[in-house]
């Protein structure tokens, strides 16, 4: 018989660590209960680093998560450290840019610190799902020769560079565009929504 | 594995920064703004950095274009698309 966790109303990373508990323990049959859908993504992310097989439902008082399984043989991936337990799953975020122009001020500094913005995150390991240009943002993909680049750069890493096609067609750019998808708001709403973090400057 | 020289400048102030981006655009010299690196000391969070081989031509240009307050040019590389900040100023 599965033995039962009751991790309700714990914060991360208490479920997690409690999951992980009873896979140092070797059990290979086990359910966690939790009460919000973030720790069913966490030890989602534990079961597979791990070689189990998880299946959650939803219950009355939150979600069950079944693990079954758990050996050398069916592990893949990287094990999860618990510093990282609470986080979004990486890229699993997305960046949205409204404007030109970082702040509110000096326009030039604004938009070097637009640029330098991109560089740090193209430079950096942990790349968003996508990058959003919105209003003015859009200019960062038409005319701007550094983050055209550096945009190329991260869609190269695995970010899509969605670039508002409502804007592009308000500022005559449709035709200059040099990197990204053009989009449209359904598409752009849909990926806000799925995203677990959005970080908007 | 892609290595390439650069030299990234430093500056005083970040007027400084983009009088000197001005200058350099209209003297046809291709730079990158980036935060200046952390293994660098400066007053100034905006740093630039351009091929190793338009260090010269920059140092001219750059030489009685700003405010006055120093301009400092750095080694560095790239590897692989990743700044690569060398020790030692560059000549």
């Amino acid at each position: 018989m599965a033995t039962t966790i009751d991790a309700k109303g714990k914060a991360c990373p208490i479920p997690f660590m409690l999951a992980k508990k009873q896979i140092d323990e070797g059990n290979t049959n086990f359910i966690v209960e939790v009460d919000n859908s973030p720790a069913v993504e966490n030890l989602k992310r534990l079961a597979k680093s791990q070689g189990y097989l998880a299946q959650a439902d939803s219950t009355s008082g939150g979600f069950s998560v079944r693990f079954t399984g758990g050996n050398d043989a069916g592990r893949h991936g990287d094990e999860v450290p618990i510093s990282t337990a609470c986080s979004p799953a990486a890229g699993d975020w997305v960046v949205f840019l409204g404007k030109d122009h970082v702040g509110e001020g000096d326009a030039a500094l604004g938009r070097n610190l637009a640029r330098m913005f991109l560089y740090t995150l193209d430079q950096g390991a942990d790349i968003p799902s996508a990058v959003i240009l919105m209003n003015n943002g859009v200019l960062l993909a038409v005319e701007d020769e550094q983050t055209i680049a550096t945009l190329t750069s991260l869609r190269g890493k695995g970010s899509e560079i969605l670039v508002c096609g409502t804007c592009l067609n308000h500022y005559g750019l449709t035709e200059r565009v040099k990197v990204g998808t053009v989009s449209n708001m359904y598409d752009i709403t849909q990926r806000i929504l799925a995203a677990r973090k959005m970080v908007s400057l | 594995v892609n290595v390439a020289d650069v030299s990234i400048i430093t500056f005083a102030s970040t007027h400084a920064a983009m009088e000197a981006q001005r200058i350099l655009t209209d003297g046809h010299i291709v730079y990158t703004v980036i935060p200046t690196p952390v293994e660098v000391s400066s007053d100034c969070g905006i740093a630039l950095y351009i091929a190793r081989e338009d260090t010269g031509a920059s140092r001219k240009l750059l030489a009685g274009g700003t405010d006055g307050s120093p301009v400092t040019f750095h080694s560095g590389y790239l590897h692989d698309g990743r700044l690569v900040v060398a020790d030692s100023p560059a000549r």
